[in-house]
């Protein structure tokens, strides 16, 4: 027969364990460096290297993965920079400059972290790889948004093309007697619904081109990118609005 | 006689072409034909042919017609092509613009 302490001490046991187990499971969740790198993705065993055994060794080949798969991505960004069709010259050439800035301070971090023997200097470099960069939570945000707020203006001149063939399309209608009253109002809705996505879009790159990471890690630069995604995500809604209403504006004059 | 004979040479002189003398005149006498200028279409006065100018007719104007250009040889439908290229690159920025898709920091 079981005692209640002995039942008391299993239970202890075993809410013990719990808060233990809990307590790993926060561990190898959150980044292998505090506020640096996130350790996920290709860097993943990297990162368990360092939980396990944090020497120089593992810690400089994880600094060396973060570094690498950023290179990737600053890759990934240039190349989209110069296959844009729509980004301006201007800031795809400011877009091009940060990323090529990025890297040459990439490089140099990791020929301090390739040469470094103090763990804890060697740590606070590591933890420099996300703060003084911020690739992903900046600089690939920032190119995405301007090159969208771009397409967005870049939308404009197709929109006028469409403006002008519908609106000789209704004239020559309307001068034929025919009922032209709901292609009029679908083409206004049209012309209603780029203007004010133009208005949206259009300051957009000046507000998102001079953010750094200094600003994100002080908290300026976070709210900019969110309410300039926000306004791109309407933007897009608007125009989808006004290619309908052109469709609509079309299939009245038929 | 004589008189009778001026006459009537003076009037069948008007009347026909070529260059009529007076027998007996002075001077020969030159007249034009009206024969000739008859038969001159530069001299001939031109009458507008009202039955062959709809302009001068007095029926209504021409009532136009539209009819719209099939989808096929619409040149909107090209721009609209267009528009939905550039609205798929607004939506991939807008996926590369999230923080998450990216892999985090």
């Amino acid at each position: 027969m079981k005692t209640p302490t002995r039942s008391a001490l299993v239970g202890l046991a075993v809410a013990g364990l719990l808060l233990v187990s809990s307590a790993a499971v926060v561990t190898a969740a959150g980044p292998a460096v505090a506020g640096g790198p996130a350790g996920t993705g290709v860097c993943r065993t990297e990162a368990a290297a360092i939980k396990t055994a944090a020497s120089i060794g593992t810690l400089r080949a994880f600094g060396d993965c973060e570094i690498a798969r950023r290179y990737v991505t600053l890759d990934k960004l240039s190349a989209k920079i110069s296959g844009s069709k729509v980004l301006t010259s201007s800031h795809a050439a400011a877009l091009s400059g940060e990323v090529g800035a990025t890297k040459t301070g990439l490089a140099g971090l990791k020929t301090q972290i390739d040469s470094e023997t103090s763990l804890l200097v060697l740590r606070a470099d590591v933890k420099k790889i996300a703060t003084d960069y911020r690739v992903y939570l900046l600089v690939a945000p920032k190119v995405n948004l301007v090159n969208g707020a771009d397409g967005v203006l870049a939308t404009k001149a197709t929109f006028d093309k469409v403006n002008t063939a519908l609106t000789a399309r209704i004239a020559a209608a309307k001068a034929a007697g025919k009922d032209v009253a709901a292609a009029q109002a679908d083409l206004d809705a049209m012309n209603a619904a780029v203007t004010q996505a133009m208005g949206l879009a259009g300051p957009l790159p000046a507000a998102l081109l001079p953010l750094t990471p200094a600003q994100y890690n002080s908290g300026i630069a976070g709210p900019v990118l969110k309410s300039s995604r926000a306004a791109l995500v309407q933007a897009r809604g608007l125009l989808q609005s006004a290619r309908k209403d052109a469709q609509a504006c079309r299939d009245a004059l038929k | 006689m004589f008189l009778f004979v001026a006459v009537v040479a003076v009037a069948c002189g008007r009347s026909t072409s070529g260059q009529g003398t007076v027998p007996g005149g002075a001077d020969p006498v030159t007249f034009a034909s009206p024969v000739a200028a008859t038969l001159d279409p530069a001299s001939t006065p031109v009458m507008p042919d009202v039955s062959a100018s709809p302009a001068a007719s007095d029926s209504a104007a021409p009532v136009a017609t539209y009819s719209p250009p099939s989808t096929a040889n619409d040149p909107v439908t090209g721009e609209m092509q267009s528009i939905d290229q550039l609205l798929k690159g607004i939506d991939g920025s807008l996926s590369g613009a999230d923080p998450g898709t990216t892999g985090g920091e």
